[in-house]
Protein backbone atom coordinates (compact mmCIF):
# COMPACT_ATOMS: atom_id res chain seq x y z
CA UNK A 1 0.00 0.00 0.00
CA UNK A 2 1.19 3.44 -0.92
CA UNK A 3 2.00 5.74 1.76
CA UNK A 4 0.27 9.03 1.50
CA UNK A 5 1.17 10.99 4.59
CA UNK A 6 3.48 13.48 2.68
CA UNK A 7 0.73 14.54 0.13
CA UNK A 8 -1.96 14.89 2.62
CA UNK A 9 0.08 16.34 4.29
CA UNK A 10 0.89 18.88 1.92
CA UNK A 11 -2.97 19.60 0.97
CA UNK A 12 -3.07 20.35 4.56
CA UNK A 13 -0.06 23.02 4.47
CA UNK A 14 -1.35 24.06 0.81
CA UNK A 15 -0.41 27.74 0.81
CA UNK A 16 2.17 27.68 3.13
CA UNK A 17 5.57 29.18 1.26
CA UNK A 18 7.42 27.59 4.78
CA UNK A 19 6.20 25.28 6.99
CA UNK A 20 8.28 23.29 10.27
CA UNK A 21 6.48 21.16 12.64
CA UNK A 22 7.05 18.98 15.16
CA UNK A 23 6.00 16.20 17.40
CA UNK A 24 6.98 15.47 20.49
CA UNK A 25 8.72 15.93 23.74
CA UNK A 26 9.79 19.31 23.89
CA UNK A 27 13.57 20.93 25.75
CA UNK A 28 16.22 23.14 24.59
CA UNK A 29 17.95 21.11 21.88
CA UNK A 30 14.37 20.97 20.14
CA UNK A 31 14.26 24.71 20.06
CA UNK A 32 18.24 24.76 19.04
CA UNK A 33 17.56 22.85 16.26
CA UNK A 34 13.88 24.15 15.24
CA UNK A 35 15.49 27.28 14.97
CA UNK A 36 18.62 26.60 13.16
CA UNK A 37 16.06 24.64 10.50
CA UNK A 38 14.21 27.93 10.10
CA UNK A 39 17.51 30.25 10.36
CA UNK A 40 18.20 28.58 6.94
CA UNK A 41 14.91 29.24 5.40
CA UNK A 42 14.49 32.40 6.92
CA UNK A 43 17.35 34.08 5.79
CA UNK A 44 16.21 33.96 2.36
CA UNK A 45 12.91 35.37 3.28
CA UNK A 46 12.77 37.50 6.30
CA UNK A 47 13.90 41.15 4.83
CA UNK A 48 15.13 42.84 7.77
CA UNK A 49 16.55 41.91 10.72
CA UNK A 50 14.06 43.40 12.80
CA UNK A 51 11.56 40.78 11.46
CA UNK A 52 14.33 37.99 12.06
CA UNK A 53 14.37 38.81 15.45
CA UNK A 54 10.87 39.23 16.20
CA UNK A 55 10.17 36.37 14.43
CA UNK A 56 13.00 34.25 17.01
CA UNK A 57 11.91 35.82 20.05
CA UNK A 58 7.88 34.75 19.01
CA UNK A 59 9.29 30.93 18.77
CA UNK A 60 11.69 31.28 21.61
CA UNK A 61 8.81 32.99 24.04
CA UNK A 62 6.32 30.32 22.90
CA UNK A 63 8.44 27.30 23.21
CA UNK A 64 9.41 28.26 26.41
CA UNK A 65 5.83 28.77 27.45
CA UNK A 66 5.41 24.98 26.84
CA UNK A 67 8.06 24.14 29.59
CA UNK A 68 6.81 26.62 31.61
CA UNK A 69 3.56 25.66 31.50
CA UNK A 70 3.70 21.97 30.67
CA UNK A 71 2.62 19.63 33.00
CA UNK A 72 4.75 19.28 36.43
CA UNK A 73 6.93 15.87 36.50
CA UNK A 74 6.13 16.00 32.53
CA UNK A 75 6.22 12.10 32.27
CA UNK A 76 7.37 11.12 29.25
CA UNK A 77 3.84 9.52 28.06
CA UNK A 78 2.30 12.83 28.84
CA UNK A 79 4.26 14.86 26.84
CA UNK A 80 4.99 12.95 23.42
CA UNK A 81 2.50 14.31 21.88
CA UNK A 82 3.25 18.08 22.19
CA UNK A 83 3.34 19.93 18.93
CA UNK A 84 5.63 23.36 17.63
CA UNK A 85 4.60 24.82 14.21
CA UNK A 86 5.79 27.68 12.41
CA UNK A 87 4.45 28.60 9.04
CA UNK A 88 4.33 31.05 6.52
CA UNK A 89 1.10 31.35 4.90
CA UNK A 90 -0.53 34.18 2.60
CA UNK A 91 1.65 36.90 4.03
CA UNK A 92 1.76 35.91 7.46
CA UNK A 93 4.07 33.57 9.73
CA UNK A 94 2.52 31.56 12.21
CA UNK A 95 3.38 30.38 15.34
CA UNK A 96 1.72 27.47 17.11
CA UNK A 97 2.47 25.58 20.07
CA UNK A 98 0.27 22.49 21.78
CA UNK A 99 1.05 21.08 25.15
CA UNK A 100 -0.95 19.05 27.80
CA UNK A 101 -1.78 21.53 31.12
CA UNK A 102 -3.71 20.21 33.84
CA UNK A 103 -7.40 21.19 33.96
CA UNK A 104 -7.13 23.37 37.58
CA UNK A 105 -4.88 25.34 35.57
CA UNK A 106 -7.02 26.55 33.16
CA UNK A 107 -8.67 29.04 35.30
CA UNK A 108 -5.89 31.40 35.57
CA UNK A 109 -3.94 31.02 32.47
CA UNK A 110 -7.30 32.18 30.37
CA UNK A 111 -7.65 34.74 32.55
CA UNK A 112 -4.11 36.38 31.71
CA UNK A 113 -4.36 35.32 28.62
CA UNK A 114 -8.16 37.59 28.05
CA UNK A 115 -6.61 40.08 30.06
CA UNK A 116 -3.73 41.19 28.12
CA UNK A 117 -6.27 40.46 24.60
CA UNK A 118 -8.48 42.82 26.43
CA UNK A 119 -6.21 45.95 26.93
CA UNK A 120 -5.19 48.50 24.44
CA UNK A 121 -1.74 49.26 23.54
CA UNK A 122 -1.43 52.02 25.66
CA UNK A 123 -2.88 50.26 28.74
CA UNK A 124 -0.67 47.09 27.64
CA UNK A 125 2.43 49.47 27.70
CA UNK A 126 1.86 50.94 31.27
CA UNK A 127 0.88 47.13 32.39
CA UNK A 128 4.26 45.70 30.82
CA UNK A 129 6.45 48.94 32.41
CA UNK A 130 4.68 48.24 35.57
CA UNK A 131 5.87 44.71 35.74
CA UNK A 132 9.39 45.66 34.64
CA UNK A 133 9.07 47.83 37.94
CA UNK A 134 7.25 45.08 40.14
CA UNK A 135 9.57 42.98 42.09
CA UNK A 136 6.87 40.35 42.39
CA UNK A 137 7.57 37.68 39.84
CA UNK A 138 4.53 35.58 38.67
CA UNK A 139 4.95 32.09 40.00
CA UNK A 140 5.60 30.72 36.52
CA UNK A 141 8.39 32.89 36.21
CA UNK A 142 7.46 35.99 34.99
CA UNK A 143 4.68 34.28 32.05
CA UNK A 144 2.83 37.53 32.17
CA UNK A 145 5.55 39.47 31.00
CA UNK A 146 6.03 37.11 28.06
CA UNK A 147 2.10 37.50 26.91
CA UNK A 148 2.61 40.50 26.95
CA UNK A 149 5.34 41.43 24.56
CA UNK A 150 3.94 38.96 22.14
CA UNK A 151 0.86 40.98 21.80
CA UNK A 152 3.00 43.88 21.57
CA UNK A 153 5.53 42.78 19.45
CA UNK A 154 2.84 40.89 16.73
CA UNK A 155 0.02 43.60 17.49
CA UNK A 156 -2.46 40.70 17.07
CA UNK A 157 -4.24 38.87 19.98
CA UNK A 158 -3.01 36.15 21.31
CA UNK A 159 -5.20 33.14 19.34
CA UNK A 160 -5.90 29.97 21.69
CA UNK A 161 -8.06 27.04 22.66
CA UNK A 162 -8.03 23.90 25.10
CA UNK A 163 -9.18 20.91 24.42
CA UNK A 164 -10.39 18.42 27.19
CA UNK A 165 -8.54 15.08 27.20
CA UNK A 166 -9.40 13.16 30.12
CA UNK A 167 -11.02 15.18 32.60
CA UNK A 168 -7.94 16.08 34.28
CA UNK A 169 -6.13 16.89 31.76
CA UNK A 170 -6.45 19.36 28.57
CA UNK A 171 -4.23 19.83 25.37
CA UNK A 172 -3.47 23.80 24.96
CA UNK A 173 -3.02 25.27 21.62
CA UNK A 174 -1.82 28.70 21.27
CA UNK A 175 -1.51 30.66 17.91
CA UNK A 176 0.76 33.98 17.28
CA UNK A 177 0.28 35.55 13.82
CA UNK A 178 2.79 38.00 12.38
CA UNK A 179 2.14 39.46 9.53
CA UNK A 180 4.32 41.09 7.11
CA UNK A 181 2.09 43.92 6.20
CA UNK A 182 0.54 45.59 9.14
CA UNK A 183 -2.51 46.15 6.62
CA UNK A 184 -3.07 43.18 5.72
CA UNK A 185 -6.96 42.53 6.86
CA UNK A 186 -7.15 38.38 5.46
CA UNK A 187 -8.45 36.44 8.15
CA UNK A 188 -6.18 34.58 10.45
CA UNK A 189 -5.17 30.72 9.93
CA UNK A 190 -7.89 29.01 12.30
CA UNK A 191 -6.20 26.74 15.32
CA UNK A 192 -8.32 23.72 13.87
CA UNK A 193 -5.14 23.33 10.83
CA UNK A 194 -2.74 22.83 13.71
CA UNK A 195 -5.04 20.11 15.06
CA UNK A 196 -5.30 18.86 11.92
CA UNK A 197 -1.79 18.34 11.44
CA UNK A 198 -0.97 17.02 14.58
CA UNK A 199 -3.59 14.36 13.99
CA UNK A 200 -2.21 13.75 10.86
CA UNK A 201 1.40 13.36 12.72
CA UNK A 202 0.63 11.15 14.78
CA UNK A 203 -2.10 8.84 12.89
CA UNK A 204 1.39 8.40 10.93
CA UNK A 205 3.94 8.27 13.66
CA UNK A 206 6.04 11.47 12.08
CA UNK A 207 8.03 14.00 13.97
CA UNK A 208 9.46 16.31 11.79
CA UNK A 209 7.65 17.66 9.18
CA UNK A 210 9.14 20.59 6.56
CA UNK A 211 7.95 22.19 3.63
CA UNK A 212 9.76 24.94 1.63
CA UNK A 213 12.95 25.57 0.02
CA UNK A 214 14.98 22.64 -0.41
CA UNK A 215 18.50 24.13 -2.10
CA UNK A 216 21.48 22.65 -0.66
CA UNK A 217 21.89 25.27 1.87
CA UNK A 218 18.48 24.96 3.25
CA UNK A 219 18.97 21.55 4.04
CA UNK A 220 22.13 21.69 5.55
CA UNK A 221 20.54 22.46 8.49
CA UNK A 222 18.07 19.42 8.67
CA UNK A 223 20.88 17.09 8.34
CA UNK A 224 22.86 18.31 11.27
CA UNK A 225 19.81 18.19 13.28
CA UNK A 226 19.42 14.29 12.59
CA UNK A 227 23.20 13.94 12.86
CA UNK A 228 22.86 14.69 16.73
CA UNK A 229 19.30 13.47 17.01
CA UNK A 230 18.77 10.16 15.38
CA UNK A 231 19.64 7.42 17.85
CA UNK A 232 19.78 4.34 16.81
CA UNK A 233 20.62 0.96 18.06
CA UNK A 234 23.70 0.45 15.92
CA UNK A 235 25.97 2.61 14.25
CA UNK A 236 25.54 0.78 11.16
CA UNK A 237 21.83 1.38 11.29
CA UNK A 238 22.14 5.36 12.41
CA UNK A 239 24.48 5.68 9.28
CA UNK A 240 22.28 4.53 6.98
CA UNK A 241 19.71 6.35 8.43
CA UNK A 242 21.99 9.70 7.71
CA UNK A 243 22.60 7.99 4.62
CA UNK A 244 19.19 8.03 3.19
CA UNK A 245 17.86 11.34 4.74
CA UNK A 246 21.08 13.09 2.51
CA UNK A 247 19.84 11.25 -0.16
CA UNK A 248 16.07 11.83 -0.22
CA UNK A 249 17.07 15.30 0.54
CA UNK A 250 19.19 15.90 -2.42
CA UNK A 251 16.69 14.28 -4.37
CA UNK A 252 13.97 16.94 -3.79
CA UNK A 253 17.22 19.64 -4.23
CA UNK A 254 17.88 18.13 -7.62
CA UNK A 255 14.28 17.51 -9.25
CA UNK A 256 12.07 19.99 -7.63
CA UNK A 257 10.63 22.39 -10.21
CA UNK A 258 12.46 25.48 -9.46
CA UNK A 259 9.86 28.43 -9.33
CA UNK A 260 10.80 32.26 -10.94
CA UNK A 261 12.88 32.85 -7.67
CA UNK A 262 14.92 30.33 -7.64
CA UNK A 263 13.18 27.96 -5.20
CA UNK A 264 13.53 24.37 -5.16
CA UNK A 265 9.69 23.41 -3.53
CA UNK A 266 9.31 20.24 -1.87
CA UNK A 267 8.10 18.55 1.18
CA UNK A 268 10.40 16.46 3.96
CA UNK A 269 8.90 13.90 7.00
CA UNK A 270 10.39 11.97 9.19
CA UNK A 271 9.40 9.60 12.50
CA UNK A 272 9.26 6.29 13.49
CA UNK A 273 6.09 3.57 11.78
CA UNK A 274 6.03 0.17 13.65
CA UNK A 275 9.17 0.04 14.62
CA UNK A 276 10.62 1.39 11.45
CA UNK A 277 12.78 4.66 10.45
CA UNK A 278 10.71 6.19 7.94
CA UNK A 279 11.66 9.19 5.65
CA UNK A 280 9.27 10.48 2.59
CA UNK A 281 10.49 13.46 0.67
CA UNK A 282 8.02 15.32 -1.51
CA UNK A 283 8.30 17.99 -4.88
CA UNK A 284 6.74 19.24 -7.52
CA UNK A 285 7.72 17.39 -10.93
CA UNK A 286 6.46 17.90 -14.47
CA UNK A 287 4.61 15.00 -15.57
CA UNK A 288 7.27 13.35 -17.90
CA UNK A 289 9.63 13.64 -15.48
CA UNK A 290 6.92 12.38 -12.98
CA UNK A 291 6.54 9.31 -15.55
CA UNK A 292 10.34 8.51 -16.32
CA UNK A 293 10.95 8.06 -12.10
CA UNK A 294 8.18 6.25 -11.38
CA UNK A 295 8.73 3.81 -14.24
CA UNK A 296 12.67 3.99 -12.59
CA UNK A 297 11.78 3.61 -9.46
CA UNK A 298 9.27 0.31 -9.96
CA UNK A 299 12.41 -1.20 -12.03
CA UNK A 300 14.88 -0.45 -9.05
CA UNK A 301 11.80 -2.07 -6.58
CA UNK A 302 11.69 -5.36 -8.86
CA UNK A 303 15.41 -6.00 -8.34
CA UNK A 304 16.97 -8.25 -5.87
CA UNK A 305 19.55 -7.14 -3.50
CA UNK A 306 22.66 -8.40 -5.87
CA UNK A 307 20.69 -7.40 -8.56
CA UNK A 308 21.20 -3.69 -7.16
CA UNK A 309 24.54 -4.10 -6.09
CA UNK A 310 25.47 -4.75 -9.70
CA UNK A 311 23.42 -2.15 -11.06
CA UNK A 312 25.23 0.60 -8.75
CA UNK A 313 28.50 -0.69 -10.14
CA UNK A 314 27.66 -0.74 -13.19
CA UNK A 315 26.77 3.16 -12.87
CA UNK A 316 29.57 4.13 -10.78
CA UNK A 317 31.60 2.54 -13.37
CA UNK A 318 29.75 3.77 -16.69
CA UNK A 319 27.30 6.32 -15.96
CA UNK A 320 23.77 5.67 -15.98
CA UNK A 321 22.18 4.51 -19.47
CA UNK A 322 19.05 7.33 -18.82
CA UNK A 323 20.75 10.83 -18.89
CA UNK A 324 17.60 12.58 -17.69
CA UNK A 325 18.21 10.81 -13.77
CA UNK A 326 21.17 12.22 -13.77
CA UNK A 327 23.40 10.18 -11.99
CA UNK A 328 21.18 7.89 -10.12
CA UNK A 329 23.00 6.38 -7.57
CA UNK A 330 20.92 8.25 -4.97
CA UNK A 331 18.20 6.33 -5.44
CA UNK A 332 19.69 2.90 -6.10
CA UNK A 333 20.90 3.57 -2.96
CA UNK A 334 18.08 4.09 -1.18
CA UNK A 335 16.14 1.16 -2.69
CA UNK A 336 19.41 -1.19 -1.25
CA UNK A 337 18.65 0.12 2.28
CA UNK A 338 14.69 0.12 2.02
CA UNK A 339 12.25 -2.35 3.51
CA UNK A 340 10.53 -3.38 0.57
CA UNK A 341 11.68 -0.55 -1.84
CA UNK A 342 11.04 2.82 -2.27
CA UNK A 343 7.08 3.67 -2.18
CA UNK A 344 6.31 6.37 -4.77
CA UNK A 345 3.59 8.06 -5.88
CA UNK A 346 2.49 10.95 -8.01
CA UNK A 347 -0.53 12.75 -7.20
CA UNK A 348 -2.28 16.13 -8.78
CA UNK A 349 -3.25 16.35 -12.50
CA UNK A 350 -1.93 19.47 -13.48
CA UNK A 351 1.21 20.49 -15.30
CA UNK A 352 3.10 20.43 -12.04
CA UNK A 353 2.67 17.05 -9.96
CA UNK A 354 3.70 16.08 -6.52
CA UNK A 355 6.04 13.15 -6.41
CA UNK A 356 6.19 11.62 -2.89
CA UNK A 357 8.88 8.69 -2.15
CA UNK A 358 9.50 6.98 1.36
CA UNK A 359 11.99 4.70 2.77
CA UNK A 360 11.77 2.41 5.45
CA UNK A 361 14.53 1.27 7.09
CA UNK B 1 37.25 45.93 48.15
CA UNK B 2 40.76 45.21 46.51
CA UNK B 3 39.25 41.19 46.62
CA UNK B 4 35.79 41.71 44.85
CA UNK B 5 36.02 38.76 42.25
CA UNK B 6 35.23 39.07 38.79
CA UNK B 7 32.42 37.28 36.50
CA UNK B 8 33.45 36.41 33.42
CA UNK B 9 31.31 34.10 31.28
CA UNK B 10 31.53 32.55 28.02
CA UNK B 11 28.89 32.79 25.18
CA UNK B 12 27.08 29.52 24.18
CA UNK B 13 24.05 28.79 22.47
CA UNK B 14 21.29 30.12 24.92
CA UNK B 15 23.39 32.29 27.22
CA UNK B 16 24.97 35.55 27.05
CA UNK B 17 28.92 36.24 27.41
CA UNK B 18 28.97 38.32 30.37
CA UNK B 19 31.75 40.34 32.23
CA UNK B 20 31.46 42.21 35.32
CA UNK B 21 35.00 43.88 36.05
CA UNK B 22 35.66 46.33 38.69
CA UNK B 23 39.19 46.67 37.97
CA UNK B 24 39.02 47.15 34.26
CA UNK B 25 35.74 49.23 34.29
CA UNK B 26 34.23 46.99 32.15
CA UNK B 27 30.36 45.78 32.91
CA UNK B 28 28.95 43.70 29.85
CA UNK B 29 26.14 41.14 28.18
CA UNK B 30 26.35 40.65 25.12
CA UNK B 31 25.03 38.00 22.78
CA UNK B 32 22.10 35.69 23.56
CA UNK B 33 20.48 35.42 26.65
CA UNK B 34 17.81 32.68 26.06
CA UNK B 35 18.05 30.72 29.49
CA UNK B 36 14.73 28.80 30.57
CA UNK B 37 15.82 30.03 34.46
CA UNK B 38 16.48 33.10 34.30
CA UNK B 39 17.95 33.41 37.79
CA UNK B 40 20.44 30.65 37.31
CA UNK B 41 21.92 33.23 34.69
CA UNK B 42 21.39 36.23 36.58
CA UNK B 43 21.58 35.67 40.43
CA UNK B 44 25.17 36.04 40.25
CA UNK B 45 25.54 38.95 38.41
CA UNK B 46 22.66 40.86 41.08
CA UNK B 47 24.61 39.17 43.91
CA UNK B 48 27.73 40.76 42.54
CA UNK B 49 26.76 44.29 42.16
CA UNK B 50 25.00 44.35 45.70
CA UNK B 51 29.07 43.82 46.44
CA UNK B 52 30.11 46.47 44.08
CA UNK B 53 27.50 49.01 45.40
CA UNK B 54 29.49 49.16 48.97
CA UNK B 55 32.55 50.73 46.93
CA UNK B 56 31.71 51.27 43.06
CA UNK B 57 34.27 53.15 40.74
CA UNK B 58 33.17 56.86 39.91
CA UNK B 59 31.93 55.82 37.01
CA UNK B 60 29.90 52.95 35.80
CA UNK B 61 28.33 51.89 32.70
CA UNK B 62 26.94 48.93 31.34
CA UNK B 63 26.56 47.70 28.44
CA UNK B 64 24.23 45.66 26.80
CA UNK B 65 24.74 44.08 23.44
CA UNK B 66 22.33 41.44 22.59
CA UNK B 67 21.59 39.02 19.64
CA UNK B 68 18.06 37.57 20.88
CA UNK B 69 16.67 37.70 24.32
CA UNK B 70 13.42 36.56 25.84
CA UNK B 71 11.50 38.33 28.01
CA UNK B 72 12.49 36.50 31.40
CA UNK B 73 16.31 37.79 30.62
CA UNK B 74 14.21 41.57 29.77
CA UNK B 75 13.10 41.37 33.37
CA UNK B 76 16.47 40.27 34.87
CA UNK B 77 18.17 43.43 32.74
CA UNK B 78 15.23 45.69 34.55
CA UNK B 79 16.40 44.31 37.51
CA UNK B 80 20.15 45.01 37.14
CA UNK B 81 19.36 48.67 35.61
CA UNK B 82 17.59 49.13 39.19
CA UNK B 83 20.48 47.95 40.92
CA UNK B 84 22.96 50.08 39.16
CA UNK B 85 20.46 53.26 39.51
CA UNK B 86 20.17 52.63 43.00
CA UNK B 87 24.12 52.56 43.15
CA UNK B 88 24.26 55.92 41.76
CA UNK B 89 21.19 57.53 43.78
CA UNK B 90 22.95 56.11 47.41
CA UNK B 91 26.91 56.98 46.11
CA UNK B 92 26.54 59.52 43.88
CA UNK B 93 28.54 57.86 41.49
CA UNK B 94 28.08 58.63 37.89
CA UNK B 95 25.59 55.05 36.13
CA UNK B 96 24.82 55.41 33.14
CA UNK B 97 23.56 52.26 30.29
CA UNK B 98 24.63 51.80 26.70
CA UNK B 99 22.26 49.27 24.59
CA UNK B 100 22.98 48.57 21.24
CA UNK B 101 20.64 46.83 18.78
CA UNK B 102 20.98 45.82 15.19
CA UNK B 103 20.04 48.28 12.18
CA UNK B 104 15.80 47.99 11.93
CA UNK B 105 14.99 45.81 14.90
CA UNK B 106 12.67 48.22 16.14
CA UNK B 107 11.61 46.30 19.08
CA UNK B 108 14.72 46.45 20.80
CA UNK B 109 14.56 49.92 20.55
CA UNK B 110 11.32 49.98 21.99
CA UNK B 111 12.40 47.72 24.76
CA UNK B 112 15.42 49.78 25.65
CA UNK B 113 13.11 52.87 25.77
CA UNK B 114 10.75 50.78 28.16
CA UNK B 115 13.66 49.85 30.48
CA UNK B 116 15.09 53.01 30.01
CA UNK B 117 11.72 55.73 31.18
CA UNK B 118 10.96 52.80 33.95
CA UNK B 119 13.95 52.54 35.76
CA UNK B 120 14.71 56.33 35.07
CA UNK B 121 18.36 55.45 34.03
CA UNK B 122 20.52 57.36 31.39
CA UNK B 123 20.74 54.86 28.47
CA UNK B 124 22.86 55.47 25.44
CA UNK B 125 20.88 53.63 22.25
CA UNK B 126 22.91 52.99 19.59
CA UNK B 127 23.19 50.96 16.23
CA UNK B 128 25.35 48.12 16.72
CA UNK B 129 28.89 48.64 14.89
CA UNK B 130 28.23 52.92 14.88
Amino acid sequence: MSDTTNSILYSELGGDDLSFVYLGKFDNSVLGFATEILKGHLSKTVESEGKKNKLSFLMIESFQNILRYGLAGRAAEMTSGEVFIVRKHKGSYYITTGNYVENVNIGPMREKLERVNSLSPEDLKKLFMMTLQNKKISKQGGAGLGFMEMVRKTKEKLDFDFVDVDGERSFFYFQLRLKDNPEDDSPALSISSAKSIKKLMEQNGRFIALKGDFRQSAINPILSMAENNISAESLRTQRSVYHILVEMLQNIARHASQTEDGRREGMFSMGYDNGSFVVSASNGICPADAERLLEYVGRLNAMTREQLDDYYKRVLREGHDDATISSGLGLIDVARDSIGGIDCNVDGDGEVRLLSMTAKL
Amino acid sequence: MDTLRKIYRAKSDFYPRMVFDKENASFLIEGRSLPEDSDAVYSPVLEWLDDYSKQPNDETKMVFNLEYYNSASLRKFADILKKLKEIGDVTGTKVSAVWYYEDGDESSVENAEDLMSSIGIDMEIKVVGE
